[in-house]
């Protein structure tokens, strides 16, 4: 049997099988000739031929189902959008979706197109492909730098720069907006499409006003590439194409959302995402090359010191040291202590935190400096069932911190639905434990012998940006929109019900 | 061996299941026509005999088909849940005499329709309350007290409709059956906090619309395409070691050989046509135990009949069958044993009461 894919939250919510898409879609169903092709835009097919006639319990919609004939509608054609706006279906779509922004596709795009490729590989990606092919972290930016100059002219960058810019402003949104109205209360802090989806599409009018607006870290990496550096460097918008490598299969879908898209020009700030697992799937074709180094020689390190990512004296790599999705809240726990509370740089103490039912669910305390007193809470809340009971303490009234930061995945990104898989039998092989390998992912991801934390503020790089070109035009470059998706699942009740 | 009693043609519509409240006496129907019927025994005055009397309907709290319903162990509680993706826990007290229901949470999680509902005691005597339905996946909620309710987990792995869930050695084990043709079985980490995948029996070749263990922890289970399977685990499930690894890693992919070599529970008997139709509802009468061999169970079934099975090692007979039990699907049999009596429900909406001597 196939895992899920996509993150728990958004399997629950949105991907139903046995939802019909005549019964469920919003648009309108289109008879398409048997020869038609497919042009490459993000558009799915849906087969209407899904169904479930031993049911039971569906006796009376198979009723329903039988009156338009089938046969007449083979196929319909949906765009990403639209899914995305509706209540139901994607998922019938999903491997449609996948193959979309698979790797073959991107390759012939490329076959195509005369573009500059910008790579944004995020640390948790590169943790889970260095364990695999058992190298240090620093040379996945070479293997990845290797595979896709084979491909155009390719850039390679860390997504952390925009790790930088999102905490910084995710400080300014608490401090300016949160703080000041009280009874908003708690700030959602996520980068996770899969749980922005689920809070669209299950509590929209309950959590959209508590959700932070800012863009998660590389769809502010995009938008930075497409607006800002192709003027820099006397370019068009679209003569860079953007592709992400990411742990989340979701992240496709959030770079499909219309706010990173203008319909204007048709510049997507992010054009496509790759999962870690695709790319691992791409290079089974290169093992040789990777076992014997072949990569190494490329001099792909110049792209990380042009975004300050790396310490170009002792070459050690920028990250955050946390459980492995991103370092939010140990970020926002130091820096409040520092500006609301007033702490002296070195009297900021250490976060602890303290697991609920599960590692999963922890909170933590920050006091005041000099008023024990005042706090402000955190919390931490990774995986579908958490969530759960996060929601029902929103929704009871009963949730009393200020910062939760939400990931839809049990133990955060790094175990993402994208993650390069593991076989029993590379386990066998290499004489390690599930248990081991995770642990090595975790070590890969934040190594002392490699890494090293700055505030983000001390990259001198991401300040400047952050200040010329982001803070500006604030609500367009580094806020996004989130839409009550609800509506279409209410008006269309009496249809998409099943018995 | 089965007469009939009495005949309720109360719901209006489909009648879908039936709860027994072992502490109270009191049963509990649910139907599509969005109610739940609460009946009990009182002395007729005229006869100076018990009958059944339905003594409370509890409505308007179900926007849809009301599709299953189960009385916590303790008897205080009543779990019901609905096509609208919503359960409700009432609690059961007794007013001046009378039964009183009152609606004391709604637990929302389910994308939609939720098909059943099944309370066990944890180890520490808590209420638990796992649910399952049409989004594949499989809820477990503790119930911290009457009004709060934490959810413990979200089962995935089943590809289809849950149609089925039933506790094992008290909330040890969990086993579910599905639309995806599987049964499968969910074992409880020491820390009481994760149910693990730990088997999926495949045998069935249709929707399995119900499964039980029936004793030695082996399992029944029964589906569409009329058949029954008994499985029998090869090992002592209570000395398994526990699975230390934790669900929920997305990373490791599951070697299909390995996962063969593994498997705990095997077919040991398979009963096909014994029915002419789907079959829906199972109920265990005599269970399997150290000193006894013969299982003996019941069968609902589309076909309209009610079957009695008795199995020894591999040896299975039809002690009886009631045709036309009802005028149509049999949705569930249930065993009162204190009573010596069966209660089934069937499509129309018709509950019935049978007297019932092994």
């Amino acid at each position: 049997m196939t895992q899920p894919k996509f993150s728990s939250g958004l399997i629950i919510t949105d991907l139903n099988d046995f939802i019909a898409p005549t019964q469920e879609c919003v648009k309108p169903i289109v008879e398409v000739e048997e020869n038609t092709k497919d042009n490459k835009s993000a558009k799915i097919s849906l087969s209407l031929e899904k169904e479930n006639e031993n049911e039971k319990e569906n006796e009376n919609e198979i009723e329903i189902e039988k009156k338009p004939t089938i046969t007449k509608y083979k196929r319909v054609q949906v765009s990403l959008k639209d899914c995305l706006a509706c209540s139901g279906c994607i998922t019938s779509a999903e491997t449609i979706l996948i193959s979309q922004q698979g790797f073959q596709e991107f390759i012939s795009h490329f076959q195509q197109n005369d573009q500059e490729i910008i790579v944004l590989l995020s640390p948790q990606s590169r943790a889970s492909l260095a364990s695999i092919y058992d190298i240090d972290s620093s040379k996945v930016h070479n293997l990845i730098y290797w595979i896709f100059n084979k491909y155009g002219k390719a850039y390679v960058y860390d997504t952390y720069f925009g790790w930088e810019i999102y905490l910084m402003e995710i400080i300014n949104e608490f401090i300016s907006k949160f703080r000041k109205e009280n009874k908003r209360k708690p700030l959602l802090v996520s980068t996770c499409p899969g749980w922005v989806c689920y809070a669209e599409k299950t509590y929209p009018d309950l959590l959209i006003p508590l959700m932070s607006t800012v863009k998660s870290p590389h769809m502010l990496m995009g938008f930075l590439f497409k607006q800002y550096i192709s003027k820099i460097q006397k370019k068009e918008p679209k003569d860079y194409y953007v592709v992400s490598i990411m742990p989340c299969y979701d992240k496709k879908l959030e770079v499909s959302r219309e706010d990173f898209y203008d319909s204007k020009t048709n510049i997507k700030d992010v054009d496509s995402v790759l999962t870690t697992s695709e790319v691992q799937d791409f290079l089974t074709e290169y093992q040789e090359e990777i076992t014997n180094l072949k990569f190494l020689e490329e001099k792909s390190m110049e792209n990380l010191k042009e975004f300050n990512t790396i310490n170009e004296e002792n070459k050690k790599i920028y990250g955050r040291k946390d459980k492995g999705s991103g370092g939010i809240t140990e970020y926002l726990f130091r820096k409040l202590a520092e500006k609301i509370f007033n702490y002296p740089k070195e009297k900021i103490p250490e976060i602890s935190f303290k697991n609920l039912r599960n590692s999963d669910f922890r909170i933590a305390t920050l006091q005041d400096f000099k008023n024990p007193e005042n706090k402000i809470q955190f919390a931490q809340v990774y995986g579908f069932q958490n969530i759960q009971n996060l929601v029902r303490k929103i929704k009871m009234n009963q949730c009393n911190y200020d910062i939760v930061e939400i990931m839809a995945c049990p133990f955060g990104c790094l175990n993402g639905g994208g993650q390069a898989k593991v076989s029993e039998k590379y386990l066998e092989l290499n004489q390690i434990s599930k248990m081991k390998f995770f642990e090595k992912i975790q070590k890969n991801y934040f190594n002392d012998f490699q890494f090293v934390e700055r505030d983000p503020e001390d990259n001198k790089e991401a300040l400047k940006i952050y200040h010329d070109f982001f803070l500006p035009l604030k609500e367009k470059r580094l806020n996004t929109e989130y839409h009550n998706r609800k509506e279409n699942t209410t008006e269309n009740a009496g249809l998409t019900t099943n018995w | 061996m089965l007469r009939t009693l009495q005949t309720f043609p109360l719901h209006k519509d489909s009648a879908w299941d039936l709860a027994w409240n072992h502490q109270k006496n009191i049963l509990a129907s649910c139907s599509s026509d969005k109610t739940i019927r609460i009946f009990k025994e009182q002395m007729n005055q005229k006869t100076k005999k018990n009958e059944w009397i339905c003594s409370s309907i509890l409505e308007e709290s179900h926007e849809k088909t009301i599709r299953s319903v189960d009385w916590s162990l303790d008897g205080k509680y009543l779990a019901s849940c609905s096509f609208d993706g919503i359960v409700n826990v009432w609690k059961y007290s007794l007013k001046n005499g009378q039964n009183d229901f009152e609606c004391i949470a709604s637990l929302e999680g389910h994308a939609n329709e939720v098909k059943r509902v099944k309370w066990i005691f944890s180890t520490e005597s808590k209420n638990l309350l796992a649910t399952c339905g049409r989004d594949k996946t499989i809820w477990i909620w503790e119930q911290i007290n009457e009004t709060e309710y934490e959810c413990l987990a979200v089962l995935t792995g089943h590809s289809g409709d849950v149609k089925y869930i039933s506790w094992m050695n008290d909330s040890k084990f969990l086993i579910s059956s599905s639309y995806d043709e599987t049964v499968k079985v969910w074992q409880k980490s020491k820390d009481e906090n994760h149910w693990l995948s730990l088997d999926t029996l495949a045998g069935h070749n249709s929707t399995i619309w119900c499964c039980k263990p029936c004793g030695n922890n082996c399992i029944l289970s029964c589906d569409q395409d009329n058949k029954i399977i008994l499985w029998k685990p090869k090992t002592d499930i209570e000395t398994l070691p526990e699975q230390k690894f934790l669900s929920g890693y997305s990373l490791f992919e599951e070697d299909s050989e390995k996962t063969e070599k593994n498997k705990i529970w095997q077919k040991f008997v398979v009963i096909s046509n014994a029915h002419k139709r789907p079959i829906y509802s199972l109920e265990i009468i005599e269970p399997l135990t150290e000193s006894n061999s013969e299982l003996i169970f019941l069968t609902g079934s589309g076909d309209n009949s009610i079957c009695i099975f008795s199995v020894i090692d591999s040896e299975v007979k039809i002690r009886s069958r009631y045709e036309n039990a009802h005028p149509n699907d049999v949705n569930c049999v249930l065993y009162l044993k204190e009573k010596e009596m069966i209660t089934s429900c069937c499509e129309d909406g018709i509950i019935k009461f049978w007297n019932f001597k092994k």
